[in-house]
């Protein structure tokens, strides 16, 4: 049933998302909509998409990854009835015979149509026959440089996505441009919000539709703006069947009572191995088939159902160390089991997820581990349950971690303020009692 | 620190000595790549709590260098002269074009062929001088219009100089310590790798292993850096500037000259110590038995590019296609969005050129990268083919060893080792056992490449059981694309991509500021 803050929440966003198609169908030129995850964003792209193409504009969408890019495809010829054309690279291997699929840009249409295609193939695009608006999903993730080179494909942008998640990913040193006014490696919208234009329209989405409502208290410290869940407190649970035996059997019979939980191994004398740590994978590999084993139960919005090995993800932050969970996992299973890490789950949701803690082989954090980015992916890719494995040492490395502050004058300290939220998040775990020590 | 770098400093430690990284050098030397006379050694002193310099050593390597100091470091006339007597050096040995005859030739249209220049510095804190330099004359009003010049164009010289030592693979700016520690591996930890004297006594001195530490440790103790031992700058120096100073305000043209020669003797020993370090630097990498990497050469040709188009076209004042309008940047940093976005652009590009085409000549290197899990060695076990059409698809299945880390994935591109032109796509990993992974790959480039023996069709059944060691293609191209992209202003969007900043931090002082208009000009 819904409840009264669960209506408010539907008109306010039924507002936003009026203000938002009026804008675009007016010639709006700027619009910034910044949301929590699993809070609507790429449907409300969509929604706007199916209104410009329905008044005849020449649309186009630019995401940050190929996956993403299929993935609208799909999903606005089944949802929304509106058949894309899919621009893709000339290595692009999809094959799906619901919308087209073209790799030259002399083949897109001069009128009306909604072309996707990734911000990297949008930048090298030569010779393009400009759009009327360009829709930017998961626009947090594309660098300010990038997003310059997107100013030839229309004159007018919508950009939409997540400010709490992983920052562009960057592999270079960028010392010269942390003073520069727009830093070429720093998210776009970050850049239009600080000098914003008098015309920008500025909009945020209040609510999660993903996220079970205790976990909304575990992720809100990463953010700069308030938001809640649609989920009621309790709604969304992992059940499972029998008694336990050890510590990865308390941890999911926790998942009954809160949508959290913590499973930590001791950290050896020597320090935790730094990044394929071989006991921590097959402790993530043991919980996903103790789940599957046990007949949980899963409540991730739709009703109680059995829980399948595909409604399990498991993420860690090092590749080296995905591949070690991934070989540890049967055959079969890892054909069901999604392995991978924290960028490319973005945008993805399952009702559980399994993820390795960024610091569980750190103990001593350098800035970029103590970015928020990946943790707050991974904290919010579920619908029901979380599962954290982790080396135990988490709490003692945060607390005698000292940040430095070596940022540029005047630039926020990014570092210190990871630091404050990875602690916050880590005893938000221990005052719930939410930490199953020494899983064995 | 890698567990590979970590297995390489504890074979340091256990072997009591420097061991060479890598089983070619990764740095073009003299008498190898470069000429003797294209190589410039400088090294600079300052004073306790001062920015500016108080002496400058410079000249070739092998020869005896020059020295200027000046007396007081806190006159800044003083220290402008000196500045200005040693701009012509640095301006011939970069050809300036009011300079050097080589670099007044060029057209925007012409563009000869000319080897590569290097300076070479002690370490960082002498690089740190490059930007003070920058900074100060960068717009400085002192002196004759004529000395503004030139200072002005030495400031141009330091920035270009100081901003490539951050460029990825750069040949141009070399950091004596920064070499010393990428072409060996020291039996120490990496603070103590900042201090040359160290570096080199390890290097050269012969003998067990307790002889190389004591004179390793010696050598210590000796300042290197740009600032002096406060001791000896306090209790010798310190009086002779005071007097100095006492004899300028008293006017005694005697005691002047005498002060004067007495600090530059001082100074003069401390500043050939470190010019003469750097040289030592120089001549143990020239003796070194190990060859060039085949990857140097390309990677000379990229500094040389960029010599061209960061430095001397914009002396000319030339437009260029790839990195835009002649204008002198900021030393502070690149306030211009399209500015920013293209050197941003052409660092990910030489990061990627440099990551992946060493490796394709230095076994060491190879074996580093598949000990971390970013390439593959292993047999090949199957070659398949499909048909569709006229099109022949080639598959590969290899084994390798499955107790190594593994970083690689599905969708990822490799190259054969030696031969960039064939690349192949990982289309699935599995675990076949726990000593075996099996790879299937996908050719897609370079598929009928045939140059026997070394490489043969990739269809080719006698490939079966070979090994193969695959690394990361160079990807090269495709940030350089963008960074000339960039500066194209004239699209739809650039109300929004490409107008002027105003927000915060987005004011300079004129002294240290680009030229707007300038860059918009164009």
């Amino acid at each position: 049933m819904p409840t009264k803050i669960h209506r408010q929440l539907e008109t306010y966003i039924s507002q936003r998302t009026s203000e938002l198609i009026d804008y675009v169908l007016e010639g709006g030129r700027l619009a910034v909509v910044k949301a929590p995850p699993g809070s609507g964003k790429t449907y409300l792209l969509m929604q706007c998409v199916k209104a410009a193409r329905k008044a005849n504009q020449r649309v186009a969408i630019a995401t940050q990854t190929r996956a993403q890019s299929d993935d609208i495809c799909r999903r606005l010829v089944s949802e929304f009835k509106v058949t894309p054309i899919r621009f893709a690279a000339n290595s692009a291997t999809l094959n799906d015979s619901n919308f087209q699929i073209t790799t030259n840009a002399k083949d897109l249409p001069s009128g009306p149509c909604v072309v996707v295609a990734t911000s990297a193939k949008w930048g090298l695009v030569s010779h393009l026959s400009e759009f009327d608006v360009l829709f930017v999903d998961e626009a947090w993730q594309l660098a300010w440089a990038d997003f310059m080179l997107l100013g030839q494909v229309s004159d007018r942008f919508i950009l939409i996505g997540d400010p709490g998640q992983i920052p562009p990913v960057v592999s270079i040193d960028t010392s010269r441009w942390e003073t520069s006014p727009r830093a070429p490696h720093h998210p776009a919208p970050e850049h239009i919000l600080r000098e914003p234009p008098r015309d920008l329209l500025s909009l945020d989405l209040p609510a999660t539709r993903r996220l079970p409502a205790d976990t909304v208290d575990f992720i809100k410290p990463f953010y700069n703006f308030p938001f809640k869940a649609f989920a009621q407190p309790g709604e969304r649970i992992v059940e499972v069947q029998g008694k336990p035996r050890d510590g990865i059997d308390t941890a999911l019979d926790c998942l009954a009572n809160g949508s959290v939980v913590a499973l930590t191994l001791p950290t050896p004398p020597e320090g935790p191995p730094l990044e394929d740590d071989a006991e921590i994978a097959q402790l993530a590999v043991n919980v996903a088939k103790r789940l599957v084993h046990r007949d949980a139960k899963v409540n991730a919005g739709s009703g109680i159902q059995n829980i399948q090995p595909s409604d399990i993800g498991l993420c860690a932050t090092h590749r080296v160390m995905n591949t070690a969970i991934e070989l540890r996992l049967t055959q079969k299973l890892r054909r069901q089991m999604r392995v991978d890490t924290p960028e490319r789950w973005q945008g993805l949701q399952l009702p559980v997820m399994i993820a390795v803690h960024p610091l569980s082989g750190v103990v001593h954090p350098s800035d970029f581990d103590l970015q928020t980015g990946r943790l707050c992916v991974m904290a919010s890719r579920h619908q029901a349950g979380l599962i954290i494995v982790t080396r135990d040492h988490i709490g003692d490395t945060l607390d005698t971690h000292l940040p430095l502050a070596e940022q540029p004058i005047g630039r926020p300290d990014i570092s210190g303020q990871g630091h404050y939220q990875n602690t916050q998040f880590w005893n938000q775990l221990l005052k719930l009692d939410r930490v199953v020590v020494g899983a064995t | 620190m890698t567990s590979e770098q970590a297995v390489r400093r504890l074979l340091a430690f256990s072997a009591g000595k420097p061991l060479p990284h890598g089983t070619t050098l990764r740095v073009p030397t003299p008498n190898r790549s470069l000429g003797p006379k294209d190589v410039l050694v400088v090294a600079f002193v300052r004073m306790g709590g001062e920015s500016s310099p108080w002496g400058i050593a410079f000249g070739q390597p092998g020869r005896t260098p020059k020295v200027l100091t000046v007396p007081e470091a806190r006159t800044r006339d003083d220290v402008a002269d000196m500045i200005a007597s040693f701009a012509p050096v640095l301006l011939t040995h970069l050809r300036h074009p009011k300079f050097d005859s080589a670099g007044a030739v060029i057209t925007e249209e012409k563009r000869p062929d000319m080897p590569l220049r290097q300076l070479w510095l002690p370490n960082r804190s002498h690089l740190d001088m490059l930007h003070y330099l920058a900074y100060t004359y960068h717009r400085t009003r002192y002196g004759t219009p004529e000395r503004q010049e030139l200072l002005q164009s030495l400031a141009r010289a330091c920035g270009w100089l100081f901003r490539e030592a951050h460029r990825p693979g750069q040949m141009v700016t070399m950091i004596a310590t920064d070499v010393l520690s990428e072409a060996y591996t020291f039996p120490t930890d990496d603070i103590r790798q900042g201090h040359l004297g160290f570096l080199v006594a390890w290097l050269t001195t012969r003998g067990r292993q307790a002889v190389r530490v004591k004179a390793a440790d010696k050598a210590e103790g000796l300042s290197m850096s740009t600032n002096l031992d406060p001791i000896f700058e306090n209790t010798g120096l310190a009086k002779a500037v005071d007097a100095f100073n006492e004899a300028r305000s008293n006017e005694d043209v005697e005691s002047i000259k005498r002060w004067t020669q007495r600090i530059h003797k001082s100074l003069n020993g401390e500043l050939k110590r470190r010019w003469e370090l750097t040289d030592s630097a120089i001549t143990a990498l020239e003796h070194d038995r190990r060859r060039e990497n085949y990857g140097v050469k390309r990677l000379i040709k990229a500094s040389q590019d960029e010599y061209y188009r960061q430095y001397l076209r914009i002396e000319h004042k030339f437009e260029d296609i790839e990195d835009g309008p002649p204008f002198t940047p900021s030393p502070e940093t690149d306030r211009h969005p399209a500015a920013a976005g293209s050197r941003y652009y052409v660092h990910l590009s030489s990061d990627e050129l440099q990551n992946q085409l060493l490796v394709h000549d230095d076994p060491e290197m190879q074996a580093e990268l598949i000990a971390t899990g970013k390439a593959l060695d292993g047999e090949i076990v199957d070659v398949s083919t499909r048909t569709e059409g006229r099109k022949e698809h080639v598959f590969w299945k290899i084994h390798t060893n499955g107790h190594l880390p593994l970083r690689l994935r599905e969708g990822a591109l490799l190259c054969p080792v030696g031969n960039e032109r064939r690349q192949g796509e990982i289309l699935q990993i599995d675990q076949l056992n726990a000593q075996t992974n099996r790879f299937v790959l996908q050719i897609i480039k370079g598929k009928t490449l045939h140059e026997p023996p070394k490489l043969i069709r990739a269809n080719d059944r006698a490939l079966l059981g070979s090994r193969v060691i695959l690394v990361p293609p160079p990807m090269d191209g495709i940030a350089r694309r963008k960074s000339r992209s960039i500066w194209n202003r004239k699209v739809p969007g650039s109300w929004l991509t490409h107008s002027t900043p105003r927000g915060p931090n987005t004011s300079l002082p004129d002294a240290i500021s680009e030229d707007f208009n300038e860059i918009k000009s164009r």
